[in-house]
Formats: C-alpha cells, sequence, structure tokens
C-alpha cells in the first residue's frame, strides 16, 4: 500500500461486499440508459400482452356464444393476469440483478 | 330485515374505526403519518390495494350490470384486474423509487414546476371526488332499499366513519382497515354467493345468454353491450388504474422498489380471487331478480330466492359486506385526497392534512345531495377514463422518456381532460356528436398522449435540469444507485 500513489476519490466508493453487477462494470457508473431500454422492453412485453388478451377475448368470444364460455373466459383471463404478473415480476428483478 | 341490515352495517363501521383507531401510533411526521412509515409487508399491503379497489363497483354494481345488461358485461373485471399488470409492468418500481409521495408530488419532481402541481391536484380532486360520490350514492341505495331510511343516513354513516378512521391514523390506520375489511368483504361474498348458488342449482346458467348488442351506455360508455363499448370500458380501466390517487399512494408504503412490485402481485392475486364474486351474483341474479337497478341486485337476491329468516341473516349479511367496500375506498381515497390537497396549502402539517380531507368530505357530501342516485359503474368509470387520458401519459412518458416537459404535461392534461370532460356533458346533455361521443376513452387517451409528446418536442428549453440523475433515482436498483442517486424519502419536500 505504500508505494501507491494516493488518488483523490471524487465519487464515494461502491460499499464493500455488496455484489458487483453487470451493470457496475469496475468504478464506471452503471449505465442508466442501457438498463432504461432494458427495462421498457421487458416492460412494452408485458403491456402488449395484456393488450392482445384485452381486445382479444372479447373479439374470440363473438364466436364462442355458449354462457359457460363466457364465464368460463372471463375467470381464465383473471388466471392470465396472474401469471403475466408473476413473469413480469421475475423478469424485471432479473434485469436489476 | 331491518333489523338485521342495521346490525351488520353497524357492526362494520363500529369495526373500521375501532381497527384504525386501536393501532399504536407511530407517526412522528406528516411523512409518516400518511404513508404508514413504509413499514407494512407486501401481501398485507396488497390486500389494502385490492380492498380499496374492490368498491361499491366491484361488489354491487358490476354483477348487477351483468345481471341487468347481460354477459358482454363479464369483461369488466376483467379490464379492472388488467390494470394492476399494467401499473407493474411500467410505474410500480421507479415510482416508488422516485420517493415522491402523491401524483402532484411527482409531477413537481419530476418536471420541476410548482404551478403544474396545483393544476394536477385538481385532477386528483376530481377523481377523487368521482369515487366518493359513487361510494355515497350506493350506501344510500344500501340504506333506502333495504331499511327504508332515507339516503343521506347512508352517506353521513360512510363519511362519518371514514374520516374517524382516517384522522385517528391516516395512512397507516387505513391499511390496517382495508385489509380487515377485504378479508370480511371475501368471507362475506363468497359465503352468501355460496349458499344461493347451493339453493339455485346450476339451473341460472342456462338462462343466461352469451353475445354483444347494440344499447345504450351510460356516462363514459358504462354498461354499453356492443363490442366497441366494451372495449372502450375495458381501455379505460387498463390504462385508468396507474391514475387513481387512492391506488398509487400505496406503492410508497413500501420499503423499495421491489417491495412495491410484489405488492403489486399480491394484489392480482387476491383480486383474481375476488373477481369470482360479479360474475356469480350476475349470473344468479339474472335468473332470480327481476326489476331492480343495477346495483340493488345483488342486495336483493338472498330475499328472493330464500324468503324467511335466513334470507334476511344473508341481506344483513350482504350489506355489511356492501359497506365495508364502502368505507374501504371512500377512507383510501380520502387520505390520498386529502394529503394531495394539503401539500399545496401554505403551512403543511397534520393539521391541514385532518382540515383538507374534512373539506374534500364536506364537497363530496354537497355534490351527492345534488345530484341524482347513479349506478356505481358509470361514476367510477367516469373517474377511470380521466384518470387514463390525465395521469397516465403523464406517469408512463414521466417515467420511461427523458425529453418531457412542463408545457407538454400541461397540455396534455388539458386536452386529455376536456375531451373526456366534452364528450360525456354532450353525452349527457343530449348533444350528438356521433360515435364519438359515446367512446371518450378511445379519443381522449390518444390525444393526450399525442398532445403531451409534441409540445414537449416543441419546447425542448422547457427539459428540467438534472432529467440525468432523476431517471437514475427511478430506474436504478437500490443496491447499485450511489447514496446522493437514492434517498428512502426527502421529508424537506413537504415543506415546499
Amino acid at each position: 500500500m505504500t508505494g501507491e500513489r494516493r488518488v483523490v476519490v471524487s465519487r464515494s466508493p461502491a460499499a464493500l461486499g455488496r455484489p458487483r453487477s453487470r451493470f457496475d462494470c469496475g468504478d464506471a457508473a452503471p449505465d442508466v440508459s442501457a438498463i432504461v431500454a432494458r427495462q421498457l422492453r421487458q416492460a412494452l412485453l408485458t403491456v402488449g400482452a395484456v393488450a392482445g388478451l384485452l381486445v382479444g377475448v372479447p373479439v374470440l368470444a363473438l364466436w364462442v356464444p355458449a354462457p359457460w364460455a363466457w364465464v368460463a373466459l372471463s375467470l381464465a383471463v383473471q388466471g392470465a393476469w396472474v401469471g403475466l404478473a408473476v413473469r413480469q415480476l421475475r423478469r424485471a428483478e432479473r434485469l436489476e440483478r | 330485515m331491518t333489523v338485521a341490515v342495521l346490525t351488520g352495517i353497524a357492526f362494520v363501521l363500529v369495526l373500521g374505526v375501532m381497527v384504525g383507531a386501536a393501532r399504536p401510533r407511530r407517526a412522528s411526521g406528516v411523512s409518516d403519518f400518511y404513508v404508514a412509515a413504509r413499514a407494512v409487508p407486501p401481501w398485507w399491503n396488497g390486500a389494502a390495494i385490492t380492498s380499496e379497489f374492490t368498491s361499491a363497483a366491484a361488489c354491487l354494481g358490476t354483477a348487477g350490470f351483468i345481471a341487468t345488461r347481460g354477459s358482454p358485461m363479464l369483461w369488466y373485471p376483467m379490464g379492472a384486474a388488467a390494470g394492476f399488470v399494467v401499473v407493474l409492468a411500467l410505474v410500480a418500481a421507479p415510482l416508488r423509487r422516485s420517493g415522491t409521495y402523491t401524483l402532484p408530488d411527482f409531477a413537481e419532481w419530476r418536471l420541476r414546476s410548482a404551478p403544474l402541481r396545483r393544476f394536477t391536484t385538481c385532477f386528483v380532486l376530481a377523481i377523487g371526488l368521482t369515487f366518493l360520490i359513487a361510494q355515497f350514492h350506493a350506501a344510500g341505495v344500501v340504506v333506502r332499499l333495504l331499511t327504508g331510511l332515507p339516503p343521506w343516513l347512508g352517506w353521513a354513516a360512510v363519511a362519518a366513519a371514514a374520516l374517524a378512521a382516517a384522522v385517528a391514523g391516516g395512512q397507516g390506520s387505513v391499511t390496517s382497515v382495508q385489509a380487515s375489511q377485504f378479508l370480511l368483504k371475501v368471507v362475506v361474498f363468497f359465503g352468501v354467493g355460496a349458499v344461493c348458488w347451493w339453493m339455485a342449482g346450476t339451473g341460472s346458467l342456462d338462462r343466461f345468454e352469451g353475445g354483444y348488442r347494440s344499447g345504450i351506455g351510460g356516462l363514459a360508455g358504462a354498461g354499453d353491450p356492443s363490442l366497441p363499448g366494451v372495449l372502450t370500458v375495458l381501455l379505460a380501466c387498463a390504462l385508468g388504474t396507474m391514475g387513481l390517487p387512492h391506488v398509487i399512494v400505496r406503492v410508497y408504503t413500501n420499503r423499495d422498489g421491489g417491495g412495491a412490485r410484489r405488492s403489486i402481485v399480491a394484489t392480482q392475486v387476491m383480486l383474481a380471487v375476488f373477481c369470482v364474486v360479479p360474475p356469480l351474483y350476475g349470473v344468479l341474479g339474472h335468473a332470480h331478480v327481476h326489476g331492480g337497478a343495477a346495483d340493488e341486485v345483488v342486495l336483493l337476491l338472498p330475499a328472493r330466492m330464500l324468503p324467511g329468516a335466513l334470507g334476511e341473516v344473508l341481506t344483513g349479511l350482504l350489506a355489511a359486506g356492501a359497506f365495508a367496500a364502502f368505507l374501504a375506498t371512500s377512507g383510501g381515497v380520502l387520505v390520498a385526497v386529502g394529503g394531495a390537497v394539503s401539500a399545496c396549502l401554505k403551512r403543511a402539517g397534520v393539521r391541514s392534512f385532518r382540515v383538507a380531507m374534512a373539506a374534500v368530505l364536506l364537497v363530496a357530501l354537497a355534490l351527492t345531495a345534488a345530484t341524482g342516485p347513479r349506478a356505481s359503474v358509470a361514476l367510477m368509470l367516469l373517474g377511470f377514463s380521466l384518470s387514463a387520458a390525465t395521469f397516465c401519459p403523464m406517469l408512463v412518458l414521466g417515467i420511461w422518456w427523458r425529453r418531457l416537459t412542463d408545457a407538454g404535461v400541461a397540455a396534455g392534461f388539458a386536452l386529455g381532460g376536456g375531451v373526456t370532460a366534452t364528450l360525456v356533458v354532450s353525452e349527457q346533455a343530449g348533444v350528438n356528436m356521433g360515435v364519438l361521443t359515446s367512446y371518450p376513452a378511445p379519443v381522449a387517451v390518444p390525444v393526450a398522449f399525442a398532445a403531451m409528446v409534441v409540445i414537449s418536442l416543441v419546447t425542448p428549453g422547457r427539459i428540467p435540469r438534472g432529467v440525468g440523475p432523476m431517471m437514475a433515482r427511478m430506474h436504478l436498483p437500490e443496491h447499485l444507485a450511489s447514496p446522493g442517486t437514492y434517498r428512502s424519502s426527502f421529508p424537506d419536500d413537504r415543506s415546499s
């Protein structure tokens, strides 16, 4: 340590012992635009799926006029929302790790 | 019948106030007072969000619409639940990380404009008032229909209980009131529904028919049984959820962005469970209740199917569940709108927060008295449409687009809100403006988005300084952000 040059720390260093992520390469600040772009792509995939189901299911129901089918479809979509939400949560958390 | 109903209502109101007041007061300042000191676990917060969201419209109105207007209304709960997937994907975590408490707070912080905060507060107030009026009218319907007493007793009971619970401890107490009300609602509506279904057998479903037909909708396209009418409502619900002040303020009761996401997922699961209720009562009501208004069908069902003591007890239980719904939603709206309004006043503090809540409540009561009883779904849908055309574009563009400016947001709010209001008012006044008047959301939402983008692009000089750090603070997870970027809260902001 004694032989090294002293460097002025201009930015508070990352706390010791924290896991280095792939956004945090070396001393560079995390690339915010890249993170935003990645998260936005994932979010738009999910919103696109929501929009598809939201328009698709009522239109699809035109061809299945049976009442029990309408009730079943409206309940099945609730399951689809839960699935989409869990998938979005997992993906978003993985992008942040 | 009257005794059972009044007992149920009194039980719920007393329970609500007691749970709210019994919580130990840990609030040490204004910020703690209305965000529950950020110590609410995700599943508990999820139950509170679901409770707030499953209001008069979800418990009584949607089922009544399914019974009176037929199968196209089955898609309404689907649209309402879809809103939370959109919130989760686009809004929840960045909004929590921004550290701002209310929607006007976010507008001021993101666009560095104090006038914009006051402008957006007007819209928070308008949306909040539609929700409060819907709850009061529904409470009046319950009281008048089941006991014969004048409806204003119902409004006053809900208003007083909501105010008492909110004054006792702000968002913290409202959280526990709401989460407990949600459990009560699930037990009551599923229990009574199961008894009725068991008595009716599966024959009810055979009398139901699937298919769209042309018809006339009410406010903001509510109850229109044609395919375009249904899609209009679904769009308003899916995009409007993110701008509901009482729903979005709950995001801040989590410790961090990850917690906010988890509570939205918890909400989604609980909402999926609760969304069995509208089709269940709707199908039963279609077969067994004839000649009731939309909000009355659910309440009339047990007595029509089971005349006698059992029917009376079940009706009393349903009235209790319905009042739990009114109390949960009006309490949440009151805290959120009161917080937003009091922050605009000169001296924000616990006192001004309470005064603001009382003032909002009085305005809501006056408007309830001035308007005739309306279907709760129609009133709430007006709030959803307004929110989808104003706060939705501001949040989505503010979170994901660097070049948004305050002039763009103001233009988008004025145009989106203005178009919605014009279409709804002209539809109500009987002015025919073609197909547009029946479907406000598909017109107003693109107009608001376009106005925000175009005006922001032509006013590049107004992009706020420091937009880079803002984006970093919203999007970097807490463990990556440097201490300067992320602050769990910033108390100084309240004093401005």
